[in-house]
């Protein structure tokens, strides 16, 4: 983990999405797929804590030797000012954190299931993959055609790919686990790698679970410092001797987890339901990360 | 004065620190968080996260979220429990170099007695630090340190069985800050903690819901600033008012 002032050397908007490539050789050096950064908002007392994001891209060799990509997802202040960033400028940048994805020892058959912004951090997998010599496979999928993240990319690294849009806009209509069974039986898959919402990891699990499949999910849950101190990203995990489960940390324990052990119905169903509901058509907005 | 370097060493009840600035209770993680992001050798003292006497895990997730100039959070004290702590996490806290002052929270009297005995003895710890915001489950109470009887009373039995400084945080809910240091000092505090996190809530306009799942949680942040100030006069114009006599340490009086 390494905290460094890293300039902006490129910006780009892709879709829905903006991809923000910084100078931080330090980082680019360790930087695993599925870890993540912490970003530092601008002075003000409406951002006090940072912003985390998957690495999208981490060079190690060549012309762009000690680049760092990363992918905003704009979904509220700090998301925003972050995406209208411009090159030259500077950011406080903490990194690399979490445990990334672990790559299989004998199995050569890898299906990457993501969903929207997911696809940075399985992007980044799927080229540590192919330099392994296994076989990728690919499932990418989000609510419309901008919300698709780089499908042209995706094409280029897997051996088949399957894209699916919620409005139909490109590819398949429905979501991408309705693709999955589908994609298990055509590619021979043995293993399943997955960054989606919260709810599509749980049928993953569920799905992994009833086939057998080994499996490696990346989440995502409010987190405060990214590097272990506040205990407010925690996942119920279940114990390797079955004697109950503990609250791990995702930002030190994950946030890639067996979704074999998380437990899903006591992470999901914590949701407070303490107040009224709201009145019907409500805009709904996410609030989270902002 | 030319020539002559200054030192901010501070002696604190006892301690004698390198510096004044003390890493607060639960901002040095597990003691071991901090190693690559800040040098803890050069801070005066390090608070440990708050230790119960048995493990907690915690509250139900989202256990945070950003408010204007503050943070709602609440982690239910997620902690290993004392005897995990003492084996595990305590001996990386000494190893970071700073002076260790261990904080704990229970609900009960008896807890707190308990928790002081394992921590007795022990010559790594430099002091402890009695978090008086938990639930008081034997009264029934929401907030145990708010009343001034059973906060002297449970800091009161801490002191008298520590051989080092005993420090009380006091809540932040208490409608009389200076009556409530009165009393635990008067009980045998060696010092107070100004102050713990006020409680707090917020709710999400989109969906009509808390922003924390066990709905209501602490307050951290900037926001801070002002009220704990505010503590700190009080409680210290009041001390000199009590104790005219004694000679209160000014940095006029070490530079001068």
């Amino acid at each position: 983990m390494r905290r460094v002032r890293a300039e902006i050397l490129s910006t780009r908007r892709l879709g829905a999405y903006h991809s923000i490539t910084l100078v931080a050789p330090e980082i680019a050096e360790r930087a695993r797929p599925g870890q993540f950064l912490a970003i530092q908002m601008p002075e003000g007392r409406e951002f006090l804590l940072r912003r985390h994001f998957a690495v999208h891209q981490a060079s190690r060799r060549g012309g762009w030797a000690g680049t760092l990509e990363f992918v905003v997802d704009p979904s509220g202040p700090g998301t925003e000012w972050l995406g209208n960033s411009r090159a030259h400028e500077f950011l406080d940048v903490i990194g690399p954190l979490g445990k990334g994805f672990a790559y299989p020892k004998k199995l050569t058959n890898c299906l990457l299931v993501a969903e929207g912004h997911g696809a940075a951090s399985l992007y980044f997998l799927a080229q540590e993959l192919i330099a392994r010599h296994k076989r990728v496979d690919m499932i990418v999928g989000g609510e419309s055609l901008e919300r698709v993240f780089k499908p042209i990319e995706g094409k280029r690294l897997s051996q088949t790919i399957q894209i699916v849009t919620a409005d139909g806009s490109l590819g398949e209509r429905g979501s991408v686990m309705d693709s999955v069974p589908e994609m298990v039986e055509k590619c021979g898959a043995q293993v399943l790698y997955a960054a989606a919402s919260t709810t599509t990891l749980e049928r993953v699990a569920s799905f992994c679970r009833e086939r057998q499949i080994p499996a490696q999910v990346s989440i995502e849950e409010r987190m405060g410092c990214g590097y272990g101190l506040c205990f407010t990203c925690v996942v119920p995990v279940a114990r390797k001797d079955g004697s109950g489960y503990d609250n791990l940390r995702s930002c030190i324990d994950g946030p890639v987890f067996n979704p074999a052990r998380v437990l899903w119905d006591r992470w999901l169903s914590d949701a407070p339901t303490m107040l009224p509901t709201p009145p019907e058509g409500l805009p709904v907005v996410r609030t989270w990360p902002g | 004065m030319a020539g002559v370097k200054r030192s901010i060493a501070v002696d604190l009840a006892g301690l004698s620190l390198p510096t004044p600035v003390i890493v607060a209770a639960g901002c040095a993680g597990t003691g071991r968080e901090l190693s690559g992001l800040t040098d803890t050798r050069r801070v005066g003292a390090v608070v440990t996260r708050s230790i119960t006497l048995r493990p907690r895990r915690g509250d139900p997730t989202p256990r945070i979220a950003e408010s204007p100039a503050g943070i709602t959070w609440a982690t239910g004290i997620q902690n290993p429990g004392i005897e995990a702590f003492i084996e595990e996490e305590l001996p990386r806290y000494v190893r970071s170099g700073a002076a260790v002052i261990v904080s704990i929270a229970g609900g009960s009297l008896e807890e707190f007695v308990r928790l002081t005995s394992v921590l007795q003895g022990r010559p790594e710890i430099s002091a402890i630090e009695v978090r008086l915001s938990e639930p008081d489950e034997e009264l029934d109470r929401p907030i145990l340190g708010a009343h001034a009887d059973r906060a002297a009373e449970i800091v009161g039995a801490v002191a008298r069985m520590s051989m080092i400084p005993v420090f009380a945080k006091l809540p932040a809910s208490t409608p009389d800050v200076v009556e409530l240091a009165r009393g635990i000092v008067r009980a045998g505090a060696h010092g107070l903690t100004l102050m713990d996190s006020p409680p707090a809530m917020g709710i999400e306009a989109a969906t009509f819901r808390p922003t924390l799942g066990p709905v209501t949680g602490w307050l951290s942040g900037p926001a801070l600033k002002p009220l704990t100030t505010r503590a700190v006069f009080e409680v210290s114009r009041d001390a000199r008012r009590a104790h005219p006599r004694r000679r209160w340490r000014s940095q006029r009086d070490r530079c001068g």
